[in-house]
């Protein structure tokens, strides 16, 4: 009778040995492979590669930016040098529907640089801004 | 009776498991929900931070950019006729191309990755950057 009982309960039990081992295989697998830092992506468009804003005979407004300063290029003529928020303040949003603002960065710029004047014009809820060929130093 | 005890003593080791089995199952959880497993990128590479949201592609050709311009297509170093050459390949054309450049790398050495890219007819660029802290 005893040694019955004690048959099932061992035919019954897990043994958790295993399961531990493999669950400690797993841990070891995410806890290297795993990374913490969020990645995103972004659309990018450009005048040189990647999706335009709009077809290429809309005419454009050139937003130079040189070491955190930026200048507006409207119809030809620069505008003055200024934070970004002065300088986009000019531009209304019927304007920039029907025309594509293009951001010229200085060729010594990083692409750090491009990122937050990107952010910066995001912000101001300019999205559809595609980036230009750089300027030369 | 004596195999009866040591079946016993068997399950009250098993029993004092139960607990570590319950941390380390959470702690495989944790990694497996909060960490986001990504390609690793080449030897000094830093991407940029950025606070814009943006989804991940889910299937991208990646092609990764360090500081002094050098190309990477899956830990290669290729010049740009050589990635040209992979670009034309049946299986890369009409794919997102998923640009990881160096934050310090110049808009000058940007822009000639670009045209590469351009004269590949590539449509779809997306450039990865890294969540910033919010602000």
């Amino acid at each position: 009778m005893n040694s019955a009982l004690i048959s099932r309960r061992k035919a019954r039990s897990i043994g958790l040995t295993a399961l531990i081992d493999v669950v400690f295989i797993l841990l070891m697998f995410f806890m290297l492979t795993s990374s913490f830092s969020r990645w995103q992506a972004h659309t990018l468009q450009s005048q040189i590669g990647g999706e335009t804003v709009s077809d290429s005979s809309a005419p454009l407004f050139l937003l130079m930016f040189k070491a955190g300063h930026f200048a507006l290029f409207r119809d030809g003529e620069q505008g003055a040098l200024g934070e970004l928020n002065e300088v986009v303040s000019d531009l209304n949003s019927s304007e920039l529907d029907a025309r594509t603002l293009v951001l010229v960065p200085d060729s010594e710029m990083s692409v750090q640089s491009i990122m937050n004047a990107l952010g910066e014009l995001d912000a101001l809820g300019i999205s559809a801004v595609s980036l230009g060929q750089s300027a030369a130093h | 009776m004596s195999q009866l005890r040591s079946v016993r003593a068997r399950n009250a080791g098993d029993d004092n498991l139960i607990p570590l089995i319950n941390i380390v199952f959470l702690l495989l959880i944790f990694f497996m929900v909060a960490g986001q497993m990504h390609s690793p990128l080449e030897a000094g590479i830093a991407l940029p931070e950025s606070q814009k949201k943006g989804e991940l592609p889910k299937r991208a050709f990646t092609v990764q950019v360090d500081t002094s311009g050098r190309l990477f297509v899956a830990g290669l170093v290729m010049d740009s006729a050589l990635l040209q050459r992979e670009l034309a390949l049946p299986e890369n054309q009409h794919r997102v191309v998923a640009l990881q450049v160096d934050k310090n790398l110049k808009a000058a050495a940007l822009d000639e990755v670009l045209a590469v890219l351009r004269e590949s007819g590539v449509s779809s660029i997306k450039l990865y950057s890294r969540q910033g802290a919010e602000s």
